[in-house]
């Protein structure tokens, strides 16, 4: 069965930034929120150019084709996926501006993803803040979410994964 | 051969020629230009992190990965996975370890780290605050993308990669070592009895741990393969 965002806490619409692993959500020996919230930063907001990769996600079938654009290029493709989500309202807070730009094989989230540009100190409050309020990383696992979200992506035809199709029926919509 | 690979991938983005940067054919051995290559057996690795796309990547990592012989090709590897100005470098060290068809310089870099490990920890302990020493984070950065890449590496055999993976278990105390082995067990179940990866979980979850999160996230593990 397909999950959907609600099984990962989320109400949309939301901003989904792809991290490495899960794990570092929750350093070790923190013995403070700001110390945890500092040590997260440090791992998830770590690019030299400050500037980061969002994906708005306002659909069950956004969160599929963000998650099959990611996965096109991984080996085996069905992997393991974990991401944090933020809101526009937690964005603007700090006055971090999306600016879009086109990414990825996904012709129905193509144009949903967004380079942000977020400072160290930006990034440290913002992990502050969704510590604060209770926000986990969260995963979209292997065999029960990602697998079948790629099948089904594959299904409809998506490019951004092995199909027989030619066209999607994203297309359509 | 280097300006060789960079036309080949701009020229043709998805029909890269892989014969072309195949470094054991014996006949590019014999050019004068190779020679660079012969002196520095790594440079195909720089070539896949630095100059080629997530997209370009896919398409050298089986002639890459075939070259990465040693624990040092390994550990080079490992060193560019974490190099943030890199595009998705993280995720391309695992792919890139994941062709891997032999488990000998995986395992040898697995000893290294694991000896590392322990010197840091030795010496960290004359540190304030010792767990949030810097060698410590990038020994951490190391560990995650090796064992994610034995993980992932189909062309060896489960049975292979699930020892490797159990030898870990009691390798590191660091939190996001043994996070890593639980996720890299849980990759391997599905090509393997479970049992033996559910009574490997469970020292995760056993009294010897002291760690709650880890606790927790083995048992979610468990929940998973039940």
């Amino acid at each position: 069965m397909l999950p959907t965002l609600s099984d990962f806490g989320i109400n949309p619409p939301i901003y989904l930034r792809k991290i490495n692993s899960r794990g570092h959500w929750h350093p070790q020996d923190c013995d403070t929120l700001a110390e945890r919230a500092s040590a997260v930063s440090k791992k998830l907001f770590n690019s030299p150019t400050n500037v980061y990769s969002l994906w708005r996600v306002d659909t069950d079938q956004a969160f599929y084709g963000v998650i099959a654009s990611l996965s096109a290029n991984r080996s085996p493709k069905n992997q393991d996926f974990d991401f944090i989500w933020i809101t526009e309202f937690e964005l603007q807070k700090l006055d971090i501006k999306v600016q879009l730009s086109s990414e990825g094989d996904c012709l129905y989230v193509q144009n949903m993803h967004f380079n942000v540009l977020i400072t160290p100190s930006n990034a440290e409050i913002l992990c502050f803040d969704l510590i604060n309020c209770g926000r986990d990383a969260q995963r979209c696992k292997k065999k029960p979410q990602t697998t079948p979200i790629l099948t089904y992506q594959s299904l409809l035809g998506c490019k951004a994964t092995e199909t027989e199709h030619q066209s999607c029926k994203c297309e359509e919509w | 051969m280097v300006a060789s690979v960079r036309e080949t991938i701009s020229a043709e983005e998805n029909k890269i020629e892989l014969q072309k940067i195949e470094p054991q054919s014996s006949a590019s051995k014999t050019t004068s230009a190779d020679s660079r290559y012969s002196d520095d057996p790594d440079l195909l690795i720089r070539e896949y992190f630095i100059f080629a796309s997530p997209k370009q990547r896919v398409q050298l990592r089986k002639a890459i990965a075939s070259d990465l012989k040693s624990s040092q090709s390994i550990f080079r590897t490992l060193k560019f996975g974490q190099k943030p100005d890199l595009l998705d470098a993280y995720s391309a060290a695992i792919d890139l370890l994941a062709e891997i068809d032999n488990i000998t310089p995986l395992t040898e870099a697995v000893r290294a780290l694991a000896e590392a490990d322990k010197l840091l920890e030795k010496s960290n302990k004359f540190l304030k605050q010792p767990l949030q020493a810097p060698q410590f984070t990038a020994l951490d950065g190391y560990w995650e993308i090796l064992i994610k890449g034995i993980a992932c590496a189909y062309k060896i055999s489960v049975e292979e990669r699930f020892k490797l993976i159990q030898s870990l278990v009691t390798s590191s105390n660091r939190r996001l070592v043994k996070s890593t082995v639980i996720d890299a067990f849980l990759t391997i179940a599905e090509d393997t009895d479970v049992e033996p990866i559910k009574e490997a979980l469970n020292r995760f979850i056993s009294n010897d741990e002291s760690d709650p999160y880890i606790r927790s996230y083995a048992e979610e593990a468990l929940q998973d393969l039940a």
